[in-house]
């Protein structure tokens, strides 16, 4: 039986939405193709009460195991980079031998995904779809007439980063086999030697001159700056009223008020009216948005495990 | 300590990865690409204070895929020297599929930074910063060392420039290397193919926006934080 892993990246403790998107489309591939899926996530130590849930929360996204690759030299670091967790990702693939590895496409993960890749000399797929149908897999990276494809027979591994948004969480039971795979031993590596703030500002707020004034609020809120179309956007987000929002590798997400389909996020409606609720959400006491309405879309139907196994 | 550099480019704009590479040591550029597309890409990195420049082609390399290229490159930066006696500073492009950098640092054995934004050498060691999240974290490596750079909006470089330098035209051989070697990784190589049309995520409301935008750490609470 194939093995089908997601790695799994944490922010603050918990897993990254888009790691819980990739786990849910894991979970339909795997359940169409009858292979084994399990969530692979490095942490410093082996599970306390507190990874106990993170264990339950994966298992409820889809895993049918969830392996815990422990390696002391990761201390309290979250972000993934391969000197941190190179090893111990390279020691589950040692152990499982996955003929798809699949990771969100988030920046720290680009270097982990690519030579995870290289060192298992799998094909590899970047923003990538992974679909099945009728037992078959479909893998291609791009969209529409620009897309490429991969013979999606699993003859050999292949590793891919797919983008938020694109797949939607799934559902489960909270039970899983928990595995604890061991690493250590670090080779050479860049050491940490600081940090310091970003420049850059947080966020983008693009506008016509009509909604500018809205444009302001939503930047002040959003501790980033209001740009104009022309100049080049640098920044975590991107959200733009009613126009498109430029692509480029320096904008992790794009967030399009008013509609439209040159964005990652469209929320329909008046974007200046849009630009002050957002503004007014983050502004407020917090507890904005409730957790309830995201995480109840993307619920996926008829998402059995694979064979019934895992049982924690 | 004087270092050299080895740039892996692949575009004419990767001449800023060479700008960066000259005040770390001297630099040789490298692309593995046909004569016509190689032109441009080497005459900018010379123009930009490039030592020396290879091109690396061999009709083996037209379906391989990254992997394939990779392990050209790799034997191509053994062959400009041993790694163990001088010290190296490799920069690649952090940019689209962002592949390649990482897995010549596989190969080689090297340490590999992603993200990068700037570098700089330090008692004979390599810094770079990245950006992770809201901050810019610095890292130091021990040569050799590879690390992937993002390249900016910088404008194009000027399609014209040329450089004294001459062109070093290598194969596989070159390198240690037969088209044999690398023929079985075009199975792994992507194939063009109509694929799914990307549509954004569509949320009902703010609030469900917020609430995801915060669990991906995008925004927080205030905008303060």
């Amino acid at each position: 039986m194939a093995n089908v892993l997601c790695v799994v990246e944490l922010f603050e403790g918990r897993a990254l939405p888009v790691s819980l998107e990739v786990l849910g489309q894991a979970r339909r591939v795997s359940t169409e193709l009858g292979a084994t899926l399990y969530a692979v996530v490095a942490l410093p130590r082996a599970p306390s009460w507190s990874d106990d849930d993170l264990v339950a929360m994966l298992a409820s996204h889809g895993a049918d195991k969830v392996v815990i690759a422990t390696d002391e030299t990761l201390g309290g670091g979250e972000e993934l980079r391969w000197g941190t967790h190179g090893a111990a990702l390279a020691a589950v693939c040692d152990l499982l031998s996955p003929s798809l590895l699949l990771f969100g496409a988030t920046p720290t993960a680009r270097e982990v995904a690519a030579r995870a890749a290289a060192r298992i000399g799998a094909a590899f797929l970047h923003e990538a779809w992974i679909e099945a149908k009728g037992g078959a897999l479909s893998l291609f990276e791009g969209a529409g007439a620009n897309a490429r494809t991969i013979d999606g027979e699993l003859e050999f591994a292949v590793v891919a980063t797919v983008p938020a948004g694109r797949y939607v969480a799934a559902t489960g039971d909270d039970e899983a086999e928990v595995e604890v795979v061991a690493t250590s031993g670090r080779g050479a590596d860049f050491d940490e030697l600081g940090w310091e703030a970003d420049a850059r500002p947080r966020a983008l707020v693009l506008a016509d001159d009509g909604a500018r004034a809205a444009a302001s609020t939503l930047a002040t809120a959003l501790g980033g700056a209001v740009a104009t179309a022309n100049e080049p956007a640098s920044a975590r987000l991107v959200v733009s009223l009613g126009r498109p929002c430029p692509a480029s590798g320096a904008i992790e997400r794009r967030v399009q008020l008013g509609g439209g389909d040159e964005a990652d996020y469209v929320v329909a409606g008046e974007p200046a009216a849009l630009a002050t609720e957002l503004a007014a959400a983050l502004g407020g006491d917090g507890k904005a948005g409730g957790e309830g309405k995201a995480r109840g879309e993307g619920k996926a139907r008829g998402e059995g495990k694979a064979g019934g196994e895992g049982k924690r | 300590m004087s270092a050299r550099a080895i740039v892996l480019c692949k575009r004419a704009s990767d001449v800023a990865l060479v700008r960066a590479a000259t005040a770390l040591g001297e630099t040789t550029a490298i692309a593995v690409a046909k004569e016509a597309d190689a032109a441009p890409v080497l005459g900018a990195a010379g123009a930009a204070g490039a030592k020396k420049l290879v091109r690396l082609w061999d009709p083996g390399l037209e379906t391989t895929d990254y992997l394939g290229v990779a392990y050209t490159l790799a034997a191509a930066v053994k062959s400009l020297g041993d790694l163990a006696a001088t010290p190296t500073v490799i920069l690649a492009g952090d940019r689209g599929r962002g592949v390649v950098g990482p897995a010549v640092a596989e190969r080689l054995g090297v340490p590999l930074l992603g993200q990068v934004v700037s570098v700089a050498l330090d008692d004979g060691k390599l810094v770079a910063k990245r950006r992770a999240r809201d901050v810019v974290r610095s890292y130091a490596a021990a040569l050799p060392a590879l690390a992937c750079v993002l390249l900016g909006e910088a404008p194009a470089p000027d399609a014209s420039a040329t450089s004294d330098v001459a062109v070093d035209a290598w194969t596989l051989s070159s390198v240690g290397l037969s088209a044999a070697e690398l023929s079985y990784r075009k199975h792994f190589a992507t194939k063009p193919a109509k694929g799914p049309t990307a549509k954004p995520r569509r949320f009902e409301s703010i609030a469900a926006l917020v609430a995801q935008l915060r669990a991906e750490g995008l925004v927080r609470g205030g905008g303060k934080g």
